[in-house]
């Protein structure tokens, strides 16, 4: 599939995107944040019935579906804009940078790569590298961020990266690649036409 | 199922608070979000706290509506409270059974990072209740205007923002057509397997973003009928102008940080 | 303006769509057009090259006075310049409210047009006065119901004093009232010297214009004023349109040997018919149809039920509703925009408890979460925008959902998917992405996803708005037979004329039911007034009858011409 939201359709077109963003890729772009948004906000739910602050939420699909349809850079705006809107929910600023770290981290490199190579293997090559910088960050912000937020000491959050840590990050990656790739299927349809 | 949307819960009022310039408010409520994480003794707690129920005062909002808000955070704030006494281990033993153990240290800890936390959710709650999602964008805007001087869509970006909290609502409805569609033919997001429930997570999450599609392309040519070409060659309604109040208002932020390092 | 042998694909090599095909028009300054035609024949492309938002692939265009495309191809300035002077309003409102604010939705084209703050003021004003929103300036529009929706998205197109102004299909979400206000505001702009274009699927909407013109599968096929243009009715019922009431009623009465002559025009009808309509009043009221009594079991009991919404207020969506539905019967509900059908017919179908009262279906009552669920698949939804609940890859696994997911085996579930499909005449569309369908065979599709469950009660949401008068007759013939087949029927309609024809009436006034009964007892003269005051109105063989001063109260057009020339003859 072509790689920009510019490129594909329009000899039908009568505006010209000098300089800044064609209206369709600001129109698009805003779309799936908002698709993001309603993700983050709604359709949450609990990973083990019963503990239900282990969240999953499925806002990064959105925006690996963005990445690898438009690239890095719609991907990377799909996924920041709209984590912003965990400022104003319970999670605040911590939230929001826990939430951007995450999904960056599994959008970037995983578009850089399928950029690269825009085949089925390059999306799985692409899924697979962005899970493991994923895990990494997600690991290493627990490891710097949580203790000036909660207090808790360095040493006590980072006995919990094998218990805790490690396998529910894992667990969220390896949801977040699978739906995205059985959502990919139907939507690509869409987005051909 | 019903979506309860936590955006746009402005609550028109003529207070000053309302009356700043989105620019001054924006850049107070992080001030003071971040400070908090430098809060770590009860004078500084304090402190924090006074500036908070002031800020309610003057924002004229009814305090349920502001309450509301720290009781949605209440949950994390009960957990955040139970991990410290747990894991924070300093000071004298109070009650030590079996793994469990907590600490004089721990119960301060418990307190004190909580107490904290919720001026933080008051600052935000205040920021969201007494400013317009035009005027967050207006300052989304000023915020990314050194971008566009360096060329980078800038504009552009705070248009993608201002959108986007447009059709939340709109998508919204969509979703929950969808959800309303299946459950209605016997399926949905339904309780069961987590294998079940993410399967029946695809095909929504699918419909919204095809939908979104659809949405995109007329949104599009919307915009271009109405000649959006671009932030740089709009005029603006309402031009923001930094007033007097708005520079009392970022000194009395910058007493507040001076006080807070000076309590120690 | 000018178009000259415009032509338009989507898409390119075999799946590609000639959404305008050689089309030649030219639109002089300051009149008014009314643009017909079936669902898919390109009004709405049409619409988008007048307004310079696309580009045809071949043929000239001058907008504006400026040339914008010609034999070189497209000018992308002199499309600039032409789409500052003209203004469209598009078929779906909501995708064109940019803000999260009415006012600053109204001033975001004249921000763009780079016009001094002060003028923008000024013009918000004035615009939003003009469609009477000024109430809801501060409003958020998700907020807003969708005529009203339709109202700030026309006062956003107007506040950039355009010189043409496209309007497609203002009125189809519409009640009565609205759809009168917005005619209202044609007229108004037309006399302000504005060029208006309005396309629309009510046929009655084109007298009013100074030309119609009727489009199929991309060309113009009929162009000139309104009478010459409904004249020839065999013509425009080979593209799928009807005529207007009056030029119908005219034919009708002609067919029965009435010495009427053919015309459109209301006021030349009348007068003809002056004498029949003496000699019908002498021969005194004919007897009204006796009102069908229902006892026998209810499939439906709403007893007493007040719902609201979260987060709205505590204003109620539905106050105190109650009302049965007798097994097998049609119902029709009607109510001006927001005053609470759609919730209803939610609450009815089990998706939502009801804050107070109780809902008993099929003698199962909804407010207990597991009893919900054993209803879902007994009562079908086909929900307010069906085209919005399609959700699979393709038309077979969207139309099998409902019956896989209840556990049935293969084999009946195929069955199903292709009894359903053949109903609704989509067979042979199976393994097409539902994506890809036209919006009137995307409603079929959703609709036969429901009939495949073979639901007891079938609850409809407006199942025809946004559609053609064939799509409209082919949506009714279905119903008619699926209810012969002792299913029943809830439909929510805005048109009048399709609520006549059920065996109840429920009428909706701001959450409440201000009316039931048969069609005879909620449609009564005396009744006129009521119905006017909440956005609603009698069906038009009614109100002719009643102009003409007949005793006898006709529901529909064939009532109607009984009345007149029945015994006559
Ligand atoms: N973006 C698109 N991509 C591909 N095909 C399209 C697109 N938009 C419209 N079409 C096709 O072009 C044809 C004309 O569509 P158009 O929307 O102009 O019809 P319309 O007369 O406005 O119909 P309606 O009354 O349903 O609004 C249809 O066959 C439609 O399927
Ligand atoms: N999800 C929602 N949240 C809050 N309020 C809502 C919601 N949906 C509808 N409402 C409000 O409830 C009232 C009834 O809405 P409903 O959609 O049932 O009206 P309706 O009769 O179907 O209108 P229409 O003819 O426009 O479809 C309206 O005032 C509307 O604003
Ligand atoms: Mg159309
Ligand atoms: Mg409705």
């Amino acid at each position: 599939m072509a790689a920009h939201p510019d490129a594909r359709h329009d000899t039908h077109s009568t505006t010209a995107a000098v300089g800044g963003w064609s209206t369709k890729r600001i129109a698009i772009t805003a779309l799936f944040c908002a698709v993001a948004t309603i993700c983050t906000l709604f359709i949450e739910f609990p990973i083990l019935p019963g503990v239900t602050f282990l969240k999953y939420d499925p806002s990064a699909i959105p925006a690996l579906i963005a990445g690898f349809a438009f690239g890095p850079a719609t991907g990377a705006v799909v996924s920041i804009l709209p984590n912003l809107v965990h400022i104003a929910t319970q999670s605040g600023i911590y939230g929001t940078v826990m939430a951007i770290i995450a999904t960056l981290s599994l959008v970037l490199p995983a578009s850089i790569v399928h950029r690269r190579d825009a085949t089925i293997r390059g999306a799985v090559m692409g899924l697979a590298v962005g899970a493991v910088v994923c895990l990494a960050c997600c690991i290493l912000a627990n490891i710097v961020v949580t203790p000036i937020y909660m207090g808790a000491p360095r040493e006590a959050v980072i006995e919990m990266i094998v218990p805790i840590l490690l396998p529910f990050n894992l667990f969220k990656i390896i949801i977040n690649c699978v739906v995205a790739a059985l959502v990919y299927k139907p939507v690509s349809k869409a987005l051909e036409n | 199922m019903a979506f309860k949307l936590s955006l746009g819960q402005y609550w028109p009022s003529e207070s000053i608070l309302h009356h700043l310039d989105p620019r001054t408010k924006v850049g107070g409520a992080l001030v003071i979000m971040a400070s908090v994480f430098f809060v770590d003794t009860l004078p500084r707690l304090a402190l924090g706290w006074a500036v908070a129920l002031a800020l309610v005062a003057l924002s004229r909002v009814p305090a349920g509506k502001v309450l509301g808000s720290v009781r949605a955070a209440l949950l994390m704030l009960t957990l955040l409270s139970v991990c410290n006494l747990l894991l924070v281990r300093s000071g004298e033993v109070l009650v030590s059974c079996g793994i469990v153990t907590i600490t004089s240290g721990g119960v301060r800890a418990a307190m004190l990072y909580s107490l904290r936390l919720v001026v933080a959710v008051i600052a935000a709650a205040l920021l969201l209740l007494t400013t317009t999602p035009t005027e967050l964008t207006d300052a989304f805007d000023a915020a990314l205007a050194p971008l566009s001087r360096l060329g980078l869509p800038g504009h552009e970006l705070a248009m993608v923002f201002s959108l986007m909290l447009r059709f939340v609502p709109t998508l919204a409805d969509d979703a929950s057509a969808v959800i309303d569609a299946q459950t209605a033919r016997g399926g949905g997001l339904a309780e069961g397997p987590l294998v079940k429930r993410i399967r029946s997570v695809v095909p929504v999450v699918a419909a919204l973003l095809a939908g979104s599609l659809r949405h995109a392309e007329d949104l599009s040519r919307a915009l271009d009928a109405r000649c959006y070409e671009g932030g740089a060659a709009r005029s603006h309604w309402h031009p923001l102008h930094m007033k007097m109040r708005d520079w009392v208002a970022l000194a009395s932020m910058a007493l507040y940080v001076a006080a807070l390092i000076l309590l120690g | 303006m000018s178009l000259r042998h415009v032509t338009l694909c989507y898409g390119s090599g075999p799946g590609a769509v000639t959404a305008l095909d050689d089309v030649t028009l030219r639109v002089r300054s300051g009149e008014r057009i009314c643009i017909l035609g079936a669902n898919g024949s390109g009004k709405s492309t049409l619409a988008s090259v007048i307004c310079g938002l696309l580009a045809p692939d071949e043929g000239e265009v001058v907008l504006a006075g400026e040339r914008a495309m010609g034999p070189n191809g497209a000018d992308l300035n002199a499309y600039r310049r032409a789409r500052r002077r003209i203004g469209l309003v598009f078929q779906n409102p909501e995708d064109q409210i940019v803000t999260s604010i009415v006012e600053e939705d109204v001033a975001f084209g004249p921000e763009n047009l780079g016009l001094p703050s002060e003028e923008i003021g000024i013009r918000v004003a004035r615009e939003l006065g003009r469609v009477a929103m000024s109430g809801y300036a501060r409003s958020d529009p998700a907020r807003l119901s969708g005529g009203q929706r339709q109202l700030v998205a026309i006062a956003g197109a107007m506040a950039m004093e355009p010189r043409v102004l496209v309007l497609d299909e203002p009125g189809a979400l519409l009640d009565v009232r609205g759809r009168c206000g917005i005619m209202r505001v044609m007229e108004q702009l037309k006399e302000a010297g504005t060029t208006v274009i309005h396309i629309t699927h009510f046929v009655d909407e084109g007298l009013a214009a100074d030309r119609v013109i009727v489009m199929d599968c991309g060309r113009v096929v009929l162009d000139g004023a309104p009478e010459q243009v409904f004249s020839q009715g065999d013509e425009l019922a080979a593209r799928g349109l009807e005529l207007p009431f009056t030029a119908r009623l005219a034919r009708a009465l002609r067919e029965r040997d009435a010495c009427v002559p053919w015309t459109c025009d209301e006021g030349e009808l009348r007068a003809a018919l002056a004498p029949l309509a003496a000699r019908a009043a002498a021969a005194g009221g004919g007897p009204r149809a006796p009102a069908t009594s229902h006892c026998g079991d209810a499939a439906a009991r709403v007893d007493r039920v007040s719902y609201s919404y979260h987060g709205a207020d505590g204003r109620r969506a539905l106050e105190d509703v109650s009302f049965d539905v007798a097994r097998g019967a049609s119902v029709a509900l009607i109510g001006q925009t927001g005053s609470g059908k759609s919730t209803l017919v939610r609450l009815l179908c089990a998706l939502e408890a009801p804050d107070r009262g109780r809902i008993v279906v099929n003698g199962i009552d909804t407010s207990g979460k597991r009893d919900r669920r054993r209803l879902h698949g007994a009562v079908g939804y086909v929900m307010q925008h069906p085209e919005r609940q399609l959700f699979a890859e393709t038309v077979l696994e969207d139309v099998a959902y409902g019956p896989a997911n209840r556990g049935l085996s293969d084999d009946e579930v195929q069955e199903r998917c292709a009894r359903a499909l053949k109903l609704v005449g989509l067979e042979g569309r199976e393994d097409a992405s539902p994506f890809r369908l036209s919006g009137g065979q995307q409603r079929l599709c959703a609709i036969a996803g429901v009939l495949a469950m073979q639901p007891g009660i079938l609850v409809l949401d407006e199942p025809t708005a946004g559609l053609d008068p064939r799509g409209r007759e082919q949506i009714e013939r279905i119903l008619d037979d699926i209810r012969r087949s002792g299913t029943t029927i809830v439909r929510v309609t805005h048109s009048i004329d399709a609520a006549a024809r059920a065996e109840q009436v429920i009428v909706l006034s701001e959450a409440r039911v201000l009316m039931r009964g048969t069609p005879e007892e909620v449609f009564a003269p005396a009744y006129e007034n009521v119905l006017r005051d909440t956005g609603l109105g009698l069906p038009t063989a009614l109100r002719w009858a009643m102009a003409l001063g007949l005793q006898a109260e006709p529901l529909t057009m064939e009532a109607l011409v009984d009345c007149l020339v029945g015994e006559a003859v």
